[in-house]
């Protein structure tokens, strides 16, 4: 293998600039993958990025390709997702690689994540080609997408590849530019091994396969591996290229990108941003690795049938493994019994993470109410990190509360920055400072506290500005803030998996919200049930919902006894699904009633 | 078993009635072929079938008014027709005649039960039925309080627009006309009916409720007693057939969507005359698989057969056979389910009216105690089983 025929990239963009799209052609018109087998957005395999028409994964494949030099070219393309959540995935691919492709959809020009992506491939000292996609669209605005990438990016307009992902057009060019402009890897195969393990995922016969970029050295079968991180050792029972389906080789040599199967039994025991190396041979010291994913979001997950605790923990085991970004570790609730505490990189990652859970393991499980984590400061001078609303100390213990504020940009048609201003002041945003891209665009730049931003921020942005605003968010520090523990008291005992943190001036609006809320979710029971919204002990709403009277099968239906089983049965696996606390059962959605409480105005 | 009950589904109405979910046909033409089919089954039956152990025929539907006298004869003379034998007949006013009356007398019928659904026109019409109070008034001066003591009348409440006042009408007839027995449904809206499309948002108001506990209440103080959720009578008139339903008696029932239980085995003729005559042509009997049944369904059902009536929830029996500790068993059930709901007496449970109206919920609770692993000593096996009582 030529090490300088091996081309290694990502194809980064906001989010539905065209990517996967873009992948698709760059697929076809090397023949990886014929045309009778292609399908829009080929690369997204997962059945929740097929329904929900977005990329969660990164996902890489090797092409190859015959240039006109008439040497065949090896590349290797990590396609990677667009929405903020999952910037993680990214980040992890730009460490596989030499160069990018920075995509912008000429009818949308410049947007957050666009910034925010190119900024990642500059840390990454990675060759930049700027490429605008969708020039087939009548709307397209070409020139002034040209004018901000070269203000951008310091280039020239004739540097700026166009194309169409969806007619092909400029597809070829891209290839050749690939070719030309992105420098081959630099590893050395003589020097000791070095493997970065920049994803993984879990086969149930083979173990976990970790997928690398092998920077220095070569493996192969036989060869004795180590892991930096858990100083573990494998025998290595196949390499090969991640090629349409797993392409078995002889070895892996510095510069490519493949896959290793070595009987890793334990998901635990491979862990994605480290190092391999040979056991006989080690290298010096492991490569830089990532940065760990840090998470915004915490929730409590339980399993809805308690005994699946440990299958649960099983699952988000190897979820780990695909998804490094998932961050847990075991916890209990008096109303919810064994689960996890989760940290998610957003609302967005914690649904994908439920459903992963639900549909590639089977697991029903109750997701309590997201928040953030809060630093405590006790007038011991001690200080406690809360993911946890339910562990915060008694107030007369706490000094003070500090929650975590992130610092936000916002990249608006200038139309929308007054209904902007205003939605930020609804949340608590402090407005830094704020510049014009161009003529109509502005870049806002906003300091705002994290917890204002998880509920449906992003929706009401999109809304108020019909679409066009884009939001790219990094966390900044930890500020103090007037908080208080709302907590939930169903039938006069609190339920802890239902507590949140509030703003002081917010805790009332919260409570009745929520009060009203739950007594639209909450069945009638048996018993009459009062839920209660209180700070400390002071009961801030109220609601009451009357005991059950009409649950009947009046009918006899002659000897028919199995039919009216069934629906006793049916009625069964309804309560199942439910979580008794106290004497009350409680629906699942329950839980998550935060989320909606804007729904109903 | 020595005792056999018997169901005879007649599957035509003359018109469909917009909130009824039984199996029915209009065509009407069909009954001289069903009529042959009815019989061949019966034959097919016979060889294995000991019909002298007959206790009861309750002919249902349907609508078996529309029976002629002829097709009556040919049934009954199939029978070894006994004198202490209940048989009902299910009739419509609408079909009801002065002819048809004697005949049954003749047959030997001796309990009638007229499906009046209500005295008031405007309910009658929202109802769809094709008979008026008029006709209900008409008809039951026809009949002979001395050829049909053991008379039952149906209601139907929870009627859309029908109010507690229109209720007291009912009551008022029901004072006067005084008959032994009474069912009482209360119109929920199912699916498949042509009510599901008018009705099915269900206001979650508290009437079906109101409804029920005032019909109870009212009918006690008639000096009726609520002997089953939806059924009421004088002292020594409850419908014996039906019983059978709820004890673990064996029946057999015969006729298209009708349902038996024979030798621990729960099985039904499928809902579809055609597949029924069909079948019953080339001498196959025409029943679904019987039902496989484990241990967890058994007990299910034991517990909601046994708080539908007022012989109540046996729980000697049962803790001999799940093998747990009654009073630990009465101090969750005492937690979980409010007083009012229910009473203790003779190591039985009982649900009161209030806990009928949510009997659904009180059972799967009950069930849900009886199952739980820490208060009894019981594996259930999953599995097919028959029922050993
Ligand atoms: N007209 C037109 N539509 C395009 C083109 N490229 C992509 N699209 C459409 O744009 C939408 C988004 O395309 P994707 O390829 O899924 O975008 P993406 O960047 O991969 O999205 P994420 O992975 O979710 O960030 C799809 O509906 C595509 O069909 C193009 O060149 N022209
Ligand atoms: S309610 Fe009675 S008469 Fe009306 S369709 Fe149903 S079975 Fe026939
Ligand atoms: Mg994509």
């Amino acid at each position: 293998m030529d090490i300088n025929k091996i081309r290694n990239f990502s194809i980064i963009a906001h989010i539905d600039h065209g990517k996967s799209t873009l992948a698709d052609r760059l697929l076809e018109i090397t023949n990886t993958v014929s045309k009778r087998e292609m399908k829009a957005q080929f690369l997204d395999d997962m059945d929740l990025e097929r329904e929900r028409g977005i990329t969660i994964k990164s996902h890489a494949i090797r092409m190859e390709y015959k240039f006109s030099d008439d040497e065949v070219y090896i590349l290797n393309l990590i396609d990677t997702p667009g929405h903020v959540d999952f910037s993680y995935e990214v980040s992890r691919s730009l460490a596989a690689c030499e160069g990018v492709l920075l995509v912008v959809d000429a009818t949308q020009g410049v947007e957050a994540q666009t910034l925010s992506t190119l900024y990642q491939a500059m840390d990454n000292n990675l060759q930049i080609i700027p490429v605008i996609n969708k020039i087939d669209l009548p709307n397209a605005q070409i020139v002034l997408v040209m004018e901000q990438l070269t203000e951008l990016l310091g280039c020239n307009s004739n540097e700026i590849v166009l194309v169409s992902a969806k007619t092909g057009e400029g597809i070829k060019e891209l290839l050749e530019e690939i070719i030309i402009q992105i420098p081959p890897p630099e590893g050395k195969p003589q020097e000791p091994l070095q493997a970065l393990i920049f994803d993984s995922i879990f086969d149930n016969y083979r173990g976990a396969i970790p997928y690398i970029r092998v920077i220095n050295g070569v493996i192969k079968p036989k060869t004795r591996i180590f892991m930096f991180a858990n100083e573990k050792t494998f025998e290595v029972d196949e390499v090969g290229y991640l090629g349409l389906k797993k392409d078995p080789q002889e070895e892996l040599i510095a510069g490519e990108v493949g896959y290793v199967v070595a009987n890793i039994k334990n998901v635990r025991e491979t862990r994605v941003g480290d190092t391999i190396t040979e056991t006989f041979n080690k290298a010096s010291s492991p490569l830089p690795g990532y940065r760990p994913a840090k998470p915004m979001v915490f929730s409590g997950l339980y399993p809805v049938n308690n005994d699946e605790y440990n299958l649960l923990k099983d699952a988000l085991d190897k979820l780990k493994l695909n998804d490094s970004s998932l961050l847990y570790e075991p916890e209990s609730s008096k109303a919810l019994g064994f689960g996890f505490r989760c940290g998610f990189l957003g609302l967005l990652h914690m649904e994908i993470i439920q459903e992963r859970l639900f549909r590639e393991h089977k697991i029903e499980i109750i997701t309590t109410v997201p928040n953030v984590e809060y630093l405590v400061y006790t007038h011991d001078g001690e200080r406690l990190s809360i993911d946890n609303p339910s562990n915060l100390l008694q107030e007369n213990l706490i000094e003070r509360i500090e929650e975590p504020i992130i610092s936000a940009k916002i990249i608006t048609p200038s139309e929308f920055i007054g209904n902007i201003m205003k939605l930020a002041a609804d949340r608590r945003g402090i407005h830094k400072d704020m510049e014009y891209m161009d003529k109509s665009r502005v870049n806002l730049n906003f300091d705002f506290p994290l917890v204002e931003t998880i509920f449906d921020f992003y929706d009401k942005l999109k809304t108020i500005s019909k679409g066009y605003a884009s939001l790219d968010y990094e966390f900044l520090e930890y500020r103090p803030a007037e908080l208080e523990k709302l907590d939930i008291l169903l039938n006069g005992e609190a339920v802890d998996a239902l507590s949140m943190i509030v703003h002081r001036e917010k805790a009332y609006y919260w409570g009745k919200k929520l009060v009203q809320k739950l007594r639209k979710i909450i069945p009638r029971q048996l018993y009459e049930v009062i839920i209660q919204a209180a700070i400390g002990s002071r009961v801030i709403a109220r609601e009451s919902i009357k005991p059950l009277r009409k649950n009947v099968v009046a009918k006899c239906y002659g000897g028919d006894i199995t039919r009216k089983r069934k629906l006793l049965e049916k009625q069964k696996e309804g309560k199942k699904r439910m979580k008794r606390v106290g004497k009350v059962d409680i629906p699942q959605e329950a839980f998550l009633a935060i989320l909606t409480v804007e729904d109903d105005g | 078993m020595e005792q056999l009950y018997l169901y005879i589904h007649i599957p035509f109405c003359k018109s469909k009635c917009p909130y009824c979910n039984f199996y029915s046909v209009e065509e009407l033409s069909l009954m001289d072929l069903y009529l042959e089919t009815l019989i061949e089954e019966i034959r097919l039956y016979s060889e294995f079938i000991d019909f002298h152990k007959l206790q009861s025929i309750y002919l249902g539907g349907g609508t078996p008014s529309l029976l002629l006298p002829e097709h009556l004869k040919e049934i009954f003379t199939l029978f070894p027709v006994k004198d202490n034998m209940e048989i009902t007949i299910e009739t419509n006013p609408e079909s009801l005649s002065y002819e048809k009356l004697k005949f049954y007398k003749e047959a030997g019928i001796n309990r009638l039960s007229v499906g009046i659904q209500s005295i008031l026109d405007k309910n009658l019409i929202t109802l769809g039925r094709n008979h008026r109070t008029e006709e209900i008034y008409k008809i039951l001066d026809l009949i002979d309080r001395r050829d049909f003591s053991n008379m039952s009348l149906d209601f139907i409440y929870n009627i859309p627009g029908q109010t507690m006042e229109d209720l007291e009408k009912e009551f008022d007839f029901i004072r006067t006309y005084n008959p032994k027995h009474i069912s009482f449904y209360g119109l929920l809206v199912e699916e498949k009916t042509a009510f599901f499309n008018l009705y099915k948002e269900e206001k979650e108001d508290d009437l079906y409720g109101n409804m029920y506990l005032k019909i109870s209440k009212e009918l006690k103080e008639l000096r009726y007693e609520h002997y089953e959720i939806s059924n009421f009578c004088k002292e020594g008139y409850t419908c014996r057939h039906n019983q059978s339903y709820w004890n673990f008696s064996e029946y057999l029932g015969l006729g298209p969507s009708a349902a038996s239980y024979i030798n621990g085995e729960r099985f039904k003729n499928p809902d579809s005359i055609t597949d029924y005559i069909n079948n019953i042509k080339n001498k196959k009997l025409s029943i679904t698989e019987p039902e496989k049944r484990d241990e967890r369904d058994i007990l299910l059902e034991r517990i909601f057969l046994g708080l539908r009536t007022n012989s109540g929830l046996n729980l000697s029996e049962l803790s001999v056979k799940y093998n747990f500790n009654i009073p630990d068993v009465m101090t969750k059930i005492s937690e979980y389910i409010p007083a009012d709901l229910w009473y203790f007496r003779d190591n039985s449970i009982f649900l009161t009216a209030e806990g009928f109206l949510s009997s659904n919920t009180i059972i799967l609770e009950i069930n849900n105690i009886i199952s739980d692993k820490n208060l009894t000593d019981f594996t259930f096996k999953a599995g097919y089983n028959r029922t050993t009582i």
